[in-house]
Parts: structure tokens; sequence; C-alpha cells
């Protein structure tokens, strides 16, 4: 039953057991009202039977000419009073009574008639005459009559006092025990009540202790199908709800306890620790637990030397935190690097950020690049100095410095050295490439004239797109534009773009273009040849990706023009990039700083 | 009177060519095959250049030439850095140790008689 029909019940009952109550003492009253009427026409009685016997007296006694009369009235309303009796009085007893007085009053009614009558017929006597015989038995008899009506009216007064008493006392046991009714009514109702809606609310706040203290295992249960047992299953189902998602981060403190990276959550605002776990302490060979360190001050926990490097980092713009490298020094001097991701959180929109960090040890795959590097700058060494005797040998043959040669021979040989040079270039290509992924490549910045280097471009390519029967064309905008850069860096650049334009355009133009645009300088190198496929261009600045784009022939180039060309630009703080729209053939496009 | 260049080279197969070139080239060519040979033959040939290979046994190029440009007699000679390590090392080097100049290894013909007519004096 739901909590507000419950109380309604409660409250109807309550209302019944107040009309009850107000009935009984109205019913009540009415009966001692009555038995007050029963008292009261009896005494009436009485007194209406001295005052005839008065009225009698007076007659007998003084020959009251107008007793007669006052006797008459008198003796109807004693009549009268006798018939209200009557209808008061029920018990048979009473009744009996009643009949006697009835009888006593027709008696004492004749009597006195009989006395008028005879007093008619004689002589009328004066006042203190003797009373002859006959009056003497009437008057006898009047009295005595008279007198018996008295007692017996007596009785009943007696009679209607009693009853009125043992009324009263009824009354008493009836109030007293209703008055118990309803104390027990009311116990039973505030139990009930508390049973149905106190006590579950009680469990719901015991409950409620008891989870929030931590065991979230606990269950109000209820089977109630009020508001009372509707909340505490909601309340349950809450409880269950808070246990899966206590699982959940419970499964993701493990792990992140159990990573050998470390996590780290601080305030930048004032550099307080908020978390951070132990795969952070082994990377600074800390000791001591996280807790114990949570809530000091970053600077103060990594204050040595060794992690000014990975303090910088953190300090930097929170949108360049992505893959950022440091070097922490330990105390025992030893390089570790690490590798820093961090994100800076906001917690509310009031609150201050917090920056969350991941921590990983590179330190090993630092190494394995470095000895990359070296092993890959020494074999190039090594492959470069018998390569280089080799090709030196074919060009003292060729230039004739050991004596004439044959034309089939120096044809021969000429071929050789062809294949030696693009072998010596792909080395190159190779290492310029490494020197500049590793970053160690230094430019050398100039101010370089544009339209100079233009020139010495179409110097270079000319005869190659005369060959091909090309148009070979450059623009520039402004014959005195300049750029700071590596002259020959550059060149590198325009070069490989313009000579891969020539080698796949076979016929139309290639078009080398250079404007100022957006306080940059604009290079572009357009062709008329077989364009590139929407889907290679994300591939073709990567190392060999010419050549996974199946463009590159496998005697003409090294794979690795665009990747060293991209570096190249990037490191000038350039962008390259494939122009989409280009319809015609390929457009490929690159900025510099203007005088940067 | 022609120009004396010293060469100084590990590698025979490199030297000999190099040799046969300048040497028709019409240079006087002296050669030596490590440092302390090399020092040697710069105090008694009195070259008009040199070209240092960098890599040599016992001690680098960069030792070689440190030493010649703290000696009176040799520190006026004109050195040409060479090298078969394409790192950017060399560069930085040359610039660092103020050498006249450097070049890789495999070079053209060209390029070598370019840089050896600029600074021979």
């Amino acid at each position: 039953m739901k909590l507000g029909s419950r109380l309604k019940v409660i409250s109807i009952l309550h209302m019944l057991f107040a009309l009850v109550l107000a009935t009984v003492l109205v019913w009540i009253f009415e009966r001692v009202g009555t038995e007050g009427q029963k008292s009261c026409s009896a005494s009436q009685l009485v007194k209406s039977v001295f005052e005839i016997n008065l009225i009698a007296n007076d007659y007998i006694l003084y020959h009251e000419p107008r007793a007669v009369e006052q006797w008459r009235s008198k003796q109807e309303s004693l009549s009268a009073e006798i018939l209200a009796s009557e209808a008061l009085f029920t018990r048979p007893k009473h009744l009996e009574i009643l009949r006697e007085i009835r009888g006593d009053y027709e008696r004492i009614k004749g009597s006195f008639a009989e006395l008028v009558a005879q007093r008619g017929r004689n002589l009328p006597a004066s006042a203190g005459a003797a009373v002859p015989e006959f009056e003497k038995t009437l008057i006898v008899h009047l009295l005595a009559d008279s007198h018996r009506i008295v007692s017996n009216a007596s009785l009943l007064e007696k009679a209607g006092f009693s009853d009125l008493a043992e009324d009263q006392k009824k009354a008493a046991w009836v109030m007293v025990s209703l008055t118990v009714l309803l104390m027990i009514f009311i116990f039973l109702a505030t139990a009930v009540f508390r049973r149905k809606m106190v006590d579950p609310i009680v469990r719901l706040q015991q409950g409620a202790g008891i989870i929030g203290s931590g065991n979230l295992d606990y269950q109000v249960g209820s089977a109630e199908q009020d508001e009372i047992g509707q909340l505490s299953r909601a309340f349950d189902a809450m409880t269950l709800h808070l246990k899966a998602s206590r699982t959940e981060i419970e499964v993701y403190r493990r792990l992140v306890e159990m990573t050998g990276d470390g996590v780290l959550r601080f305030r930048p605002a004032d550099g307080r620790i908020l978390f951070l776990n132990r795969g952070l302490l082994r990377l600074f060979d800390l000791g001591g637990e996280p807790r114990q360190l949570t809530g000091k001050m970053l600077p103060e926990v990594l204050g040595h030397d060794g992690c000014r490097g990975f303090i910088e980092a953190l300090c930097r713009d929170p949108r360049d935190l992505r893959n950022v490298e440091c070097l922490y020094k330990t105390f025992s001097g030893e390089d570790r690097w690490l590798l820093l991701n961090a994100f800076l959180f906001e917690e509310s929109s009031k609150g201050p950020k917090v920056l969350e960090a991941v921590v990983k040890d590179i330190s090993e795959r630092k190494r394995i690049e470095n000895f990359k590097d070296e092993v890959i700058r020494n074999v190039s060494h090594e492959l470069r100095t018998p390569l280089h005797a080799v090709r030196e040998g074919i060009n003292v043959i060729l230039d004739g410095l050991v004596g004439t040669v044959e034309e089939g021979h120096r044809d021969i040989l000429t071929t050789v050295k062809g294949n030696l040079d693009r072998l010596v270039r792909l080395i190159n290509n190779f290492l310029d490439f490494q020197s500049l992924d590793a970053g160690v490549l230094k430019l050398k910045p100039v101010k370089v004239r544009l339209s100079d280097l233009l020139e010495e471009i179409r110097s270079t390519l000319g005869p190659l797109a005369r060959n091909k029967n090309l148009d070979l064309r450059f623009e520039c905008e402004d014959a005195r534009m300049e750029a700071e850069a590596d002259r020959d860096r550059l060149v590198q650049v325009i070069l490989n773009l313009a000579g891969n334009a020539i080698k796949f355009t076979e016929r139309g133009k290639v078009a080398v273009e250079v404007r100022q645009k957006d306080g940059e300088v604009e290079i572009s190198v357009a062709d008329t040849g077989i364009g590139i496929e929407a889907s290679d261009i994300p591939k073709l600045f990567t190392r060999f990706g010419q050549l996974e784009a199946g463009k590159f022939h496998a005697s003409t180039g090294t794979g690795l023009g665009l990747a060293i060309s991209k570096k190249i630009i990037e490191q000038h703080g350039g962008k390259i990039w494939v122009d989409p729209g280009y319809r015609a053939g390929s457009r490929f496009v690159f900025t510099l700083p203007l005088n940067a | 009177m022609p120009k004396t260049i010293l060469v100084v080279d590990d590698e025979p197969d490199v030297m000999k060519f190099a040799v046969l070139r300048l040497e028709k080239a019409g240079y006087n060519v002296l050669t030596a095959v490590d440092g302390a040979a090399a020092i040697e033959a710069a105090v008694s040939g009195h070259p008009d250049l040199i070209l240092l290979d960098i890599k040599l046994p016992k001690m680098s190029g960069y030792e070689v030439f440190k030493q010649m440009r703290a000696r009176p007699d040799l520190a006026a000679i004109p050195v040409i850095l060479v090298t078969a390590d394409a790192s950017v090392s060399i560069a930085r080097h040359t610039v660092e140790l103020k050498a006249e100049d450097h070049i890789l290894k495999p070079y053209n013909a060209e390029e070598l008689f370019e840089k050896i007519r600029r600074h021979i004096r």
C-alpha cells in the first residue's frame, strides 16, 4: 500500500473512533437526563400530594369554601403528573408502584368527593364544631391513602436516584474503556506507522552510513511496494552501480600502479603533486611510497639538478606536450632519456588546471637509435672508400691519363661510371636523410636572391628539359626578392622537385614560380605530367614513399628526395605540400619565411 | 717551378689514383700513410698544400692538423681535410679548426682541382 493511502486509512479510523466516542457521550448524557427527570417527577408527586393534603386539611378543618376548587385543579395536575411518571418509568417494579399510586389517587379522589357530597347534604358545619362520625372515617381514609402515595412516590424517587447513580457508574466505565480502546488503537497505529514508515527510513539511514563508511556490499533490501521501498531499492541499485564504478577504478589504479611508465598529476598553478605512481618513483630514483609524496611540491620532490630538463619540459606550452623527449641525469651521473606526454586538464570551469602526464623511459630506444646511426655512419664510410677508389680508377682511364681508350671500352666504362655515380648519390642521400632525421644537420643560412637561384637551376636542368622537348619556365614575382636560407640545401630541394617534374612529364611544360604570399615566400613547381593519385599523397614525403607510390623507376632515383626536401624545408621553418586542387599534372608547393 | 702537394691517406688504392691524377696535372706529389709520416714529410718537403684524410691509423687527421698548426714552420701551409665520412662533423670541424677547406670522398676530379687552385699560393 502506498504511504498516502496508508495515512488516509489511519486518519479515517481516528475519525470513526471520535464519532463513536461522541455518540456514546450523547447517549450517556441522554440517559443521565432521563434518570434525572424520573427523580424530578417522583419529587413532584410527593410535593403535589402534600399540597393536596393541605388543601384537604383546609377544607376539613376550616371549611374553606375555595378549597373544593383548589382541590379539583390540584387533583387534575396530580393526575397529569402520575401520567407523566408512568411514561418515564419503565421497569415492571416501578410500574407496579405507579399502579398503586394511581389506585390510591382514585381512592382519595373518591373520598374527597364523598366528603364534599356529605357536607352538601348536611348543614354546613362551622369551624371548630365537632366532626361527625362519617367524616372521620373519610378523613382517615383520605389521609391514609395520601400517606401511601407519598411513601410510594418517595420509593420511586429513590429508585430514580439509584438508577441515575448506576447509569453514571456505567457511563464512567464506558468512558474509561473507550479511552483505553482509543489508547490501544493509537498505540497500534503508531506501531504500524513506525514499522512501515519510520523503521525503513532508519534502515535506509543506517545503510547510508554503512555504505558511506566504505562497505559497498551492503544492501538495504526491501520488498515493500511503497515509496520508501522504492527508495530503498533505488538506493541499493545506486550502491551496486557505485561498486561497479569502484571496481573499475580499482582496476585502473592497479594498472597505473603496475605499469613501468611514470604517471603524474599535478597542479601547475602551485606546483603541488596530486598523484603519482610507483613507476614515476622508479624513473626518478625516488624512495618511499607514492602516498607520502602526494600533496608535496613537485620542484621540491624533483629538486636536484638532474631533473631540470624534465621540469623545463613540463613548463612548456601545454599544446606542445606531445612526445617531448627530455634528459634526466641520475644521482650516479647516468643519462636517462624520458618521453613525456602530458595534457592540461580542466577539472572544473573555476578550479585550477591540472596537468596529467605519462613519462616513459626511452633510454634503451635512444641507445639503439644511436647505435644504428653509428653503424650507418661507419658502413657508409666503409662503402665510400672503395667506391672512391673504383670511381677514380675509371675516371683516370676515361680522362686518358694512362693512354688512349678504345671507343667500345669507353662506352662500357661510361656505363659503369654512371652506375657508380648513382650508388654514390644513393649513399649521399641516405646519409643526408639520416643527418636530417637525427636533427644534426646544421643549416648555414645566408641571404639568397631567389632570381639568381632560379638562373642556377635553369642552367642545371635546361639540357635535361630540352632533351625531352619540355617547356621549362621560371617566373619570379619580384627580381629583388630575397630569403634567408641555406643556399645549397635550397637548391637541392628545388632541383629535386623540378627534376622529378621533368622525370614524370612526357610533354608540355614544367613551371617553377616564386611569389610572396602572407608574409612568406611561396615556391611552386608545376608540371603537366602523369600527376599523383590522391591516395598516394600522404606517402610521398615519407622515406621511400615514392617507391611505394609506384612512380619511381628503379633506374632514376633514390626514393629519398622528397623526404629529404621535406626535412630541409621544415628545418627552415617552412612547409611543403602537394596542391590537391591541381588537375593538369602535379604541383608541389613549399614556403620559406621571408628574410627569417 | 711546380707546386708540391702532400697527400696523406692510409688507403693505398685511393692514394695511387690521387698521385697519378695530381702528377699528370703537373704537381709535385709527396705521400704519407699516417700522421707521424705526414708531419715528417711536411717538414722535409715544404709542400704548398696538404690533402689530409681524417681517418688515419694511430693519430686522427684532426690531431695531425692541430700539431701542424701548432708548429711555426708548418702553420702557414693550407690544408684541405678529406673524408669518406659524410656525417656533418667534417664541415663543422673545418670551420672550428680554421682549416682552409674540406672535400668529401668520392669526389670529382674537377671539384678537387678547383679547391686546390683556390688555396694554393
